[in-house]
């Protein structure tokens, strides 16, 4: 019995590490300032998100004109789970911003021009073995993203225009 | 059998070790060092985590403000006083009814009105306004974190 509670110990030992090292991080310390710096602007953070897809969509744009090697697919793969994790977290604070009728009209206006460049960048990347899953999903959340930004915009425009008393809020408040 | 048992106390002691720091309101002195990482860590946090962070970050700054008061340390603990107010507020425009771990923040915060009204019973005159606004800050918080937790 104990060798039984031994190897229960390892094996979750062991799924605790895999899944710490399959983490991984898409901002760099410096952007995790940045939005520190945001704090609770719903504005100012969908902004910035927006700054950071551009960067990695560059990044991977620089990408595909390389020449086709282990290496360059290796590092799409990364910059593509990164990519496609960066717009499912600005997908959530979406979410909780649109909840809370936080007016954000102006950041949406950045971001629909934006995800319209990043799914053209996804667009121009044949997929290849080494990242095919990583683009699959990389598309998949850049169309849920375009889909929601387009769904808030124009909730947020009839929300505005029938209380143009709560324009520029952080958050909807009781009356 | 005793190994299981052992090995089943362990596992439930590592489950549910989350429950009882959340419970344990009382046990670690709070610190200046603690609170700093707590803010950064709230204000770097996902908006549906951040309710949360910041409550934590006021409990820890009452209990610091209570002791730093108590050694004389009036002007300090003013200040954090002053801070407390302004988190709170920072509660209040990011709490939404979809907010990860809503009731603890809850609980937090009615322990920290708890702690505040300690605070004010045994302040002096003189101090007793700043804490009877930071009270109300606080207490306004928690009730609006309290109906969300109800409205869910």
């Amino acid at each position: 019995m104990r060798i039984f509670a031994v190897l229960v110990s390892c094996l979750l030992i062991a799924a605790t590490s895999a899944a710490q090292k399959e983490k991984r991080e898409p901002l760099t310390e410096a952007q995790q300032d940045q939005i520190a710096e945001a704090g609770i602007d719903p504005a100012a953070r969908v902004t910035l998100y927006v700054k950071f897809l551009d960067e990695h969509a560059e990044t991977i744009r620089g990408l595909i004109k390389r020449a086709k090697s282990p290496a360059r697919a290796h590092r799409l793969d990364g910059e593509l789970q990164d990519f496609a994790a960066l717009m499912d977290e600005l997908g959530d604070n979406l979410d909780v911003f649109s909840e809370r009728k936080a007016d954000i009209r102006k950041s949406l206006k950045g971001l629909n021009e934006g995800v319209k460049n990043w799914q053209g960048v996804l667009h121009d990347l044949p997929s290849e073995p080494g990242f095919e899953l990583s683009l699959k999903e990389a598309v998949e959340s850049s169309n849920d993203l375009a889909q929601q930004a387009k769904q808030i915009t124009s909730d947020q425009e009839a929300y505005f225009q029938a209380h143009p008393d709560e324009k520029g809020q952080d958050r909807w408040e009781p009356k | 059998m005793r190994s299981i048992v052992a090995y089943g106390v362990f596992l439930v002691s590592i489950l549910t070790s989350g429950a009882i720091h959340a419970s344990s309101l009382d046990s670690a002195p709070p610190d200046q060092k603690t609170i700093d990482a707590l803010l950064a860590k709230a204000d770097q946090a996902q908006p549906r985590d951040q309710c949360f962070l910041y409550a934590e970050a006021v409990h820890e700054m009452t209990e610091l403000s209570i002791r730093q008061y108590a050694a004389g340390e009036t002007t300090k603990a003013a200040g954090l006083l002053k801070q407390i107010q302004q988190f709170a507020q920072k509660i209040h425009l990011s709490m939404a009814q979809n907010d990860k771990r809503l009731k603890n923040a809850e609980i937090l915060l009615s322990h920290t009105a708890f702690r505040l009204t300690e605070m004010l019973h045994s302040s002096s005159l003189d101090d007793q306004e700043l804490v009877k606004q930071t009270l109300a800050q606080v207490t306004q918080a928690q009730n609006e974190a309290m109906m969300q937790v109800f409205n869910k």
